[in-house]
């Protein structure tokens, strides 16, 4: 039985290295390919440009006019004068670099294990704990996903206000302990999948629901949840329009950026300087990047495969 | 005896659970009782107050009920103020062109699927935008709009062209904004389209292969109708983010976007954010205005949704 297994596998696997080696490029991948190609070349010359011109005195870029050219000098003094200058005043505080930092850190990672440790523990419920409450709540997450209802944020500015949750850290995590959303169902579909066998052994030896979940289930969609947080970190540090309306005198590096990019304040109003701090926003999520590109690159999927 | 001590055994087993499932479950829903039905509710509520001085001894001010007022206002509005009718066309316009990103992410998606020359790197810089920050992206690309292209049409003899993301001809700007959107639209929904195509059979691949199918026809035969659910749900979201969408704006000019520029998602966002830092007053407006935005996007999405199905069942 096992060698006719192993027979086929081997057929399978001769026949889809066949059918690689005939899968050249034709007409067609030829002009996605020249289309990729300009598209990536695109990329690659503003980004190089980005990085190039933050390298650049501001002397060199504004008054001498070198804008397109490699710099003379590849200078750091933009790098420098962002660290020790950039500040933003708000309702008669100051932040600097390093208190917007401090609640970037706080802000992505803090949203974004609430968020999914909500979504994975309601989906868990959802799935394996067959109360009709279960089937309404996996509902509640479909219906609210497809209909759009524009213009609340207002209204939950009220009500965070009223609640005295406005402009806070605090209020950001209340806003993001929900399980709505599309990870939800991602967990919702994989909890549905697991086999009930070993929740079953462990309860047979005398583990308590919360020891199952923490000891049994979790350890078997960790990789998974993990992958979801570093997806919604990633949104998080990027994200400067949730901050901006909801803790407002908070600010992010995310929102310190958009605050910068748009600033009419001399000292900041030079192209090199604000590059310069785009290049430092960046790195943190580069690295992340960098250190977990397949796991990022790999695991995305939605919708499924028609049958 | 034995049948008695097993009942009671479930019926502790079942209590355990329930105590378990309400615990855990309990807060999520409180929240979203709160932070969703409640802000709904709040909003529709709040669309019909206004903000105005309840007791003019103590000079307090309140919110009471004034009916469609706001409402009022809103149509008003949009028949007074033209930068909101074009606000709407914007909008619809900025939809539109990101259905070249969509149909491009999903060409994309199948090259890179197909394990094609380079396939992976552009997969990568494809990807780029959506993992480094939006305002990031906007900047680099205004700068490199405003100063290095001129710069560089200049250098090769071009002429002296000004900037073009604050030109003075609203069209240019206007074309420059929506060429950025198709330039990272591309990427944006790649990953996603990237790890569904990764799931159809390799069988159904190899079998259509083995019958002499081309990739064009494999393309929009096979891969584009067994990926069709995850199109719908990227579509859809994409119709129902009409009204939503602010065209980048915000990241490209901050609170002051030319208004013949604005979409209607851009035109919420700011009065939401000025709003919040000062005005009670706006806020009942605000609450209509999202009242009659979704009274259009709420239909629209839903009939979207019932074509793409029917649609669908030709594949099925």
């Amino acid at each position: 039985m096992n060698n006719d297994f192993a027979k086929e596998s081997r057929l399978r696997r001769w026949l889809r290295s066949k059918i690689k080696a005939k899968e050249k490029m034709n007409a067609f991948s030829w002009v996605v390919f020249a289309f990729l190609t300009l598209l990536t070349l695109t990329f690659i010359i503003v980004y190089f440009w980005g990085i190039m011109t933050s390298f650049k005195s501001i002397l060199e870029f504004d008054t001498v006019g070198n804008i397109v050219g490699l710099p003379d000098q590849w200078s750091l003094e933009n790098f420098i004068f962002v660290f020790s200058n950039f500040r933003i005043k708000l309702s008669g505080k100051t932040f600097y670099l390093e208190n917007m930092i401090l609640n970037s850190v706080l802000y992505a990672v803090g949203c974004a294990f609430i968020q999914t440790a909500v979504q994975c523990v309601v989906a868990y419920l959802a799935a394996k704990f067959r109360f009709k409450f279960s089937g309404l709540i996996y509902w509640v997450v479909v219906i609210t996903m497809t209909i759009p209802v524009v213009g609340t944020d207002i209204s939950t500015i009220q009500i965070l206000q009223n609640i005295g949750l406005y402009d806070s850290m605090i209020g950001m995590f209340v806003l993001k302990f929900n399980f709505l959303g599309a990870y939800f169902l991602v967990f919702y579909a994989t909890f549905r999948s697991l086999p009930d066998d070993y929740a079953g052994a462990a309860y047979v030896d005398g583990a308590g629901e919360f020891g199952i979940l923490i000891h049994v289930i979790l350890p078997m969609v960790a990789n998974m949840f993990f992958t979801i947080f570093l997806l919604n970190m990633i949104t998080y540090w990027n994200d400067y329009r949730t901050p901006l309306l909801y803790m407002p005198n908070n600010p992010t590096l995310s929102y310190g950026i958009q605050w910068l990019s748009t600033s009419s304040l001399q000292e900041f109003s030079h192209t090199t300087v604000r590059l310069a701090a785009c290049i430092i926003m960046v790195i943190p999520i580069i690295v992340v990047f960098i250190v977990f590109k397949n796991r990022i690159m790999d695991k995305v999927s939605l919708g499924g495969i028609k049958e | 005896m034995v049948a008695i001590k097993k009942k009671k055994t479930l019926a502790t087993f079942n209590r355990k659970r329930k105590i378990f499932y309400i615990s855990l479950i309990a807060l999520p829903v409180l929240q979203f009782c709160v932070f969703y039905l409640g802000v709904h509710i709040n909003s529709i509520l709040l669309a019909f107050k206004s903000y105005t001085l309840a007791d003019e001894a103590n000079g307090v001010y309140s919110y009471i009920f004034t009916g469609f007022e706001n409402f009022g206002e809103v149509f008003q509005n949009f028949a007074k103020e033209s930068y909101l009718v074009n606000a709407i066309w914007n909008s619809v316009l900025s939809f539109l062109i990101g259905w070249i990103g969509f149909f491009g992410s999903l060409l994309f998606s199948y090259y890179i699927m197909k394990s094609w020359r380079l396939g992976k790197l552009f997969q990568l810089f494809l990807f780029l935008p959506s993992i480094i920050s939006e305002i990031v992206v906007v900047t680099l690309f205004k700068y490199f709009m405003e100063n290095n292209m001129p710069a560089f049409i200049e250098m090769v003899g071009g002429g002296v062209v000004e900037g073009f993301m604050f030109s003075s001809d609203l069209g240019v700007r206007l074309g420059t904004i929506l060429g950025y959107s198709v330039w990272v639209g591309f990427g944006t929904n790649i990953l996603i389209f990237n790890g569904t195509m990764a799931g159809v059979s390799d069988s159904v691949l190899e079998a259509a292969k083995l019958d002499g199918v081309r990739p064009l026809r494999e393309f929009f035969s096979i891969v584009l109708p067994m990926t069709y659910p995850m199109i719908v749900t990227m579509a859809v979201v994409s119709v129902a983010n009409l009204f939503t969408n602010q065209m980048y704006l915000f990241s490209f000019y901050g609170a002051s976007a030319e208004r013949q520029l604005y979409t209607i998602g851009y035109y919420l966002f700011l009065n939401t954010q000025q709003a919040g830092n000062s005005g009670l007053g706006e806020y009942p407006y605000l609450a209509a205005f999202g009242i009659v935005v979704s009274a259009v996007t709420i239909p629209l999405t839903v009939a979207f949704r019932k074509v793409l199905n029917k649609i669908g069942k030709r594949f099925e």
